[in-house]
């Protein structure tokens, strides 16, 4: 049967039978009124909290996430901080070293200077001999009056002279005594200078301290602020960690545009080294040989600023004895010397293999040997491309840091955007859920305004229904 | 369990060498034929900016080889000059001098055969190519495919040109093709079923412009 013979199933008019299906079709579902909305409800209901319980999941996960996000930061950031403050303590002990150890032979020398100030003062303080007190007593004798007896005139100007000597004799030697005192404050005056100028280095060297100190304190204040894991200190960190990503981006691009620059210098006389004429599986092994020169250049200096301990990448090395960390920094350096100095010699030689492919091209084309201007300064980019060679290795071993930065900033990144990823999502899910709830309310209501007219009938039906039982009551009554 | 820790790292050190690979598939060998047979031989400058090309191209690993087709080709006395490109390019550079310079004393020395065995050449290039174990191999044809064996030559045998681009340059059209170019046609459709029945690819070019397309394609 073709679905237009089934059409016209109850009339040859087509619009007969339309109506008829139609009534057919409302009598159904006005039958099926109550399952059918029933279902709608319980399919949007079931959905609606599906969807919400998903959301919940999502939310709860991204709340995980934040959580271990959270905790790895604060380890991270503790661990940071602790090495700021073994860095710092490092520095003070190095200090002290260096400047404290003296602190006995200054103490020694203070101590020398201070008792030849204390004995060269006291030698300053030994009063001159005075005149002895029968002067006085000589003096009022010579002072009488001779009246004009030689004999005692001359007694008397013996005493006076015999007076005049010794008075002389005083003075002489009260002139010595203070000569000698004015050496000896002479003598004083470098060894009070010198005292205070150790005593100036010595307040220096207590006000460096101090310095480090107060650094330290702030150092410690921070980690215990890292510590109690404030969410003020949360907001530091996770602001930190993606300026520190986007940085530690841009430089790991510029590291690998180096890399690349590096990697185009060297492989082309590569070929020269390892042969043209060989792959390992697709690739030119001339080219592999030179992509893996770069990737040593890279590891080496890894390894080295691990040893310098400008990074952290590899513990191993960080934790080594200082004699042994010291050996290993300085084989890496050797290492990163002779791969600079094998990359300027494939620079040179490239040079020397473009003009040889060069000459020859033009000797097939039948022209004679260039003699321009460009062939006379051909050392003048062969020059560069050997600088280019040798400096380029010692640029990229610098690659270490900005990598360090980006391991440990991608960590706390890639946690926040997983976490904002999971939120959205739950959020999209509890939109979803409440879309479909709503649906199904819709398709409720849109049910019941196909069948109004059924639904019309029987209100009219039921009204009808209800006169007639109100007047029969009356009449009963 | 130690030697047996030093044996896996010293397989995984020897990985790289052993899947190391020189030439093979990543390799080109090409094949020239030189057609100086009287109707030919004055056309044979046409060759030369072809054959630098691949000087200029060829590189560590390849090899190209000349060879001439004369009244009776199916010969190693024809070959010109035979070489594998050295690893080292600068040695490969040298190779190319050389090998440019004796095809130099070739042309200047020429000698026009009576006659052209064009299928005893190219039997020759196939056996020569598929013993190269290039992974990509051509034989360049300067010729304008007119064969004409000497009395009593038979060239029905058929070497597999399977993985071989055949490709005929410059080739001209005598003056019984002026006159009825089906002859011109019917040549061509001759050498291109004889090449394609042996498993090779059938290519003409006739502008050298378009070189690059050979090789590229």
């Amino acid at each position: 049967m073709s679905g237009k013979t089934f059409f016209t199933l109850w009339s040859d008019s087509a619009a007969v039978s339309a109506v008829i299906w139609l009534l057919i079709l409302l009598i159904v579902l006005y039958v099926a009124r109550a399952p059918a909305q029933l279902l709608l409800r319980r399919l949007g209901g079931l959905v609606y909290r599906a969807l919400r319980l998903a959301a919940r999941a999502l939310l709860r996960a991204s709340e995980r996430v934040n959580a271990r996000n959270r905790e790895v930061m604060l380890v991270q950031a503790r661990e940071h901080q602790v090495q700021r403050l073994q860095r710092e303590f490092e520095r003070v002990a190095a200090y002290v070293n260096r400047d404290l150890s003296g602190y006995p032979a200054l103490n020694r020398q203070l101590s020398g200077m201070s008792a030849q100030v204390e004995e060269d003062f006291q030698h300053s303080g030994e009063v001159p001999p005075m005149p002895p007190p029968w002067v006085e007593a000589v003096n009022s004798i010579a002072r009488i009056p001779a009246n004009g007896d030689p004999v005692i005139g001359s007694i008397l100007r013996n005493v006076q002279d015999m007076l005049d000597k010794s008075s002389r004799q005083v003075v002489e030697a009260y002139r010595k005594a203070a000569g000698r005192r004015h050496e000896i404050l002479q003598r004083m005056l470098p060894l009070w200078r010198g005292m205070n100028r150790r005593l100036e280095g010595v307040e220096k060297l207590f006000a460096g301290l101090g310095e480090r100190t107060r650094k330290i304190d702030h150092q410690v204040a921070r980690l215990e602020a890292i510590i109690a894991g404030t969410d003020q200190v949360e907001e530091t960190l996770k602001s930190s960690a993606v300026t520190q990503f986007f940085i530690a981006s841009l430089l790991l691009l510029i590291t690998v545009v180096g890399g690349i620059i590096n990697f185009n210098l060297i492989a082309m006389p590569m070929s020269e080294m390892v042969g043209g004429a060989s792959y390992i599986g697709p690739f030119r092994a001339a080219d592999v040989a030179a992509l893996m020169l770069v990737a040593m250049e890279v590891s080496v200096g890894v390894f080295l600023m691990d040893a310098l301990r400008f990074t952290h990448l590899f513990p191993a090395v960080g934790t080594m004895e200082d004699k042994v960390r010291r050996r290993v920094m300085l084989l890496m350096l050797v290492f990163l010397t002779v791969l600079a100095c094998i990359e300027s010699s494939l620079g040179f030689m490239r040079n020397l293999l473009a003009a040889d492919r060069e000459a020859l091209i033009q000797q097939l084309a039948g022209g004679a040997t260039a003699t321009s201007a460009a062939f006379q300064y051909r050392w003048l980019p062969s020059l560069a491309q050997m600088v280019l060679g040798f400096i380029l290795p010692f640029l990229l071993a610098w690659a270490a840091i900005p990598l360090e930065m980006f391991v440990h900033s991608a960590r706390t990144v890639i946690g926040l955007v997983a976490a904002a990823v999971l939120r959205l999502c739950a959020l999209l899910l509890r939109l979803v859920g409440s879309l479909f709830d709503s649906v199904s309310k819709l398709l409720v209501v849109l049910y019941d305004t196909l069948i109004s007219p059924m639904l019309l009938g029987e209100r009219w039906l039921r009204g009808l229904r209800a006169g007639h039982g109100q007047s029969h009551k009356k009449t009963t009554a | 369990m130690r030697s047996l820790t030093n044996l896996c790292a010293a397989a995984l050190l020897l990985l790289p060498l052993a899947c190391t690979q020189t030439g093979g598939e990543h390799a080109r060998a090409v094949y020239v034929l030189l057609d100086v047979s009287g109707t030919y031989s004055t056309r044979l400058d046409a060759a030369n900016p072809v054959i630098n090309y691949l000087l200029g191209t060829l590189v560590s690993g390849d090899s190209l080889t000349l060879a001439s087709i004369d009244s009776a080709s199916f010969s190693e006395r024809n070959i010109i000059s035979q070489v594998t490109f050295d690893a080292r390019p600068s040695v490969a550079n040298e190779q190319k001098r050389a090998l440019r310079k004796r095809l130099d004393a070739f042309l200047a020395d020429l000698h026009p055969s009576a006659h052209t065995d064009v299928s005893g050449a190219v039997l020759q290039a196939a056996q020569y190519l598929h013993e190269s174990g290039a992974g990509h191999r051509y034989i360049l044809i300067f010729s304008d495919l007119e064969q004409d064996l000497p009395k009593g030559y038979v060239r029905k045998a058929h070497v597999s040109l399977s993985g071989t681009k055949v490709v005929a340059m410059d080739v001209t059209k005598l003056h019984s093709d002026n006159v009825n170019p089906q002859l011109y046609l019917d040549r061509l459709a001759y050498w291109k079923n004889a090449v394609t029945t042996d498993g090779g690819e059938w290519q003409v070019v006739n502008d050298m412009n378009h070189l690059d397309r050979v090789f590229h394609d």
